[in-house]
């Protein structure tokens, strides 16, 4: 054998490339239907705009704050979408993408990352899509405020992929729970104001609704978007401790599972 | 080089919990070829995964010095509605290898030009082995792990198998588990033994496959050593 010990040991991928590469394999996996694939992607959320714009139209409602109905919509379920899509990508990619743990120095952690920020930029596309024709459709200004609508938009991201990095290491020992937990976020849709502002509720149940994570998070977009709109519920700290904490317990559990080897899925 | 202290790997199932490794201590070092024997169903897959990284031991320390590669030939990484193009230049991304010349690699060793283009879901197996296969020698590691699977196809491609191993050997070292003892003997310089849960060093092999059978017969045919029965 004519082994040379004392070469230089060979490099593994830095870190940013690793996630870059598994990002471009999540997107291109995701939507092998190739355009129209895409294109789904960006048509959900305005569907979800579209449905419940005819919904306000069809009871009447008017919006709390003096805007077109589309604006008041799409500033609230674009922060739902982030928050929902972020969890469902990550409960998913840790089950599907397994196999890249092979290529180490992969870890379970880069898998949660490169799905949750695949989504963020999904969304950055599609929340910069929407408002423009928003504003040139119905003639509206723009953000009063960008970096709170960018902070409020931030907060959901970050609750969705602590929430997310939870569910998903749940999922990885459990397929009911890794089903069960989304099924009981369905509630958010109607929660957490995306038809109504906090400034509609009374004093009592602002105190419950303040626990709902993701009507800060509404609220803050609607505060930058909204010129002298001041929500009650648009705290930071509270969603992004609420975040911490399930990113916390996800380690916990990522380390009992992989400790007592109780994966559903063999690698 | 992969250095193991004390490690134990054990397996839980319904029955009680497995042994596969017990407290066992060893170096792979870069320069060497080490055939490790171990008779089927003995945990020679999960100890690959173990010394490549991808699996945890319950006890001991396991020490890596340089890139480790997965066991090679494993096909698991590619995605079935990817083509195989799309596959290798993600694969490459994510272990540090240019993609270009990871393509080229494939394509010359492999000579599947004409799939490139395909999902790998349209491939024959065989064509899946082949591009796995090649993928597997186009990433340079320090240290490469077989696990049974160390060449592929007719006689003529294992001889090209042969020689490119060879060529990345020249500067790694290899960890082959078998229960094959002339391909162990063909492709490696040292030899262990994988019996009840312990490495042990072995010099002729077919007395090492001897003592296997007869380690089995002592264990009633069961592959692995029981270390916890569980009360029924």
């Amino acid at each position: 054998m004519s082994s040379a010990p004392d070469q230089p040991f060979e490099p593994d991928a830095p870190f940013h490339q690793r996630i870059g590469a598994l990002i471009r394999r999540e997107r291109a996996t995701r939507f092998s239907g190739g355009a129209i694939g895409y294109l789904w992607a960006y048509l959900t959320p305005v569907s979800f705009i579209f449905l419940i714009v005819i919904f306000f139209k069809i009871i009447q409602r008017t919006t709390p704050i003096n805007v077109p109905v589309e604006l008041f919509v799409a500033t609230g379920i674009l922060p739902y979408v982030l928050f929902r899509q972020t969890i469902s990508s990550m409960v998913r990619t840790v089950i599907s993408n397994r196999y890249m743990l092979y290529f180490k120095p992969v870890t379970v952690s880069e898998l949660f990352l490169a799905s949750a920020l695949l989504e963020l930029l999904n969304l950055i596309v599609t929340v910069v899509l929407i408002f423009t024709l928003i504003m040139i459709f119905f003639n509206t200004d723009g953000p009063a405020d960008p970096f709170r609508v960018i902070i409020g938009f931030g907060t959901a991201w970050v609750i969705g992929a602590g929430f997310g990095r939870f569910t998903g290491a749940l999922g990885q020992w459990s397929d009911t729970l890794a089903r069960a937990i989304p099924l009981t976020l369905r509630p958010m849709f109607w929660i957490s104001g995306i038809f109504f502002t906090a400034t509609e509720l009374t004093e009592s149940a602002v105190q419950i609704f303040w626990y709902n994570p993701l009507f800060h998070a509404i609220e803050l977009v609607r505060e930058g978007f909204f010129l002298g709109y001041q929500s009650p519920i648009s705290s930071m700290l509270y969603p992004l401790t609420f975040s911490l904490v399930f990113y916390l317990l996800s380690l916990a559990i990522e380390r009992f599972v992989i400790q007592t080897r109780r994966a559903r899925h063999r690698l | 080089m992969i250095a193991l202290e004390n490690v134990t790997r054990l397996q839980r199932t319904n029955d009680g919990t497995l042994m596969l490794l017990l407290n066992v201590t060893e170096v792979f070092r870069r320069d060497e070829r080490v055939g490790i024997l171990a008779i089927a169903g003995s945990g020679k897959s999960s100890i690959a995964r173990l010394l490549s990284g991808i699996e945890t031991a319950d006890g001991g320390t396991i020490r890596r010095d340089g890139k480790v590669s997965w066991p090679i030939g494993f096909a698991g990484g590619f995605h079935p509605d990817l083509s195989v193009m799309e596959n290798l230049i993600y694969l490459s991304g994510l272990t540090g290898q240019d993609p270009l010349e990871t393509i080229a690699f494939c394509l010359d060793f492999a000579d599947l030009g004409n799939i490139m283009d395909k999902p790998v879901k349209t491939i024959s197996s065989a064509q899946r082995a082949a591009i796995s296969y090649s993928f597997s020698l186009a990433v340079a590691c320090d240290m490469y792990i077989a696990d049974e699977v160390i060449g592929i196809g007719d006689t003529e491609m294992r001889f090209r198998c042969q020689a490119m191993l060879d060529r990345r050997l020249q500067k790694a070292g290899l960890i082959f588990l078998s229960k094959n003892p002339a391909q162990l003997k063909q492709h490696c310089n040292r030899f262990l033994l994988l019996v009840d849960g312990k490495l042990v060093h072995c010099d002729d092999l077919d007395v090492g496959a001897q003592t296997l059978a007869l380690a089995l017969e002592r264990n009633h045919n069961q592959p692995l050593t029981v270390f916890d029965q569980k009360r029924k």
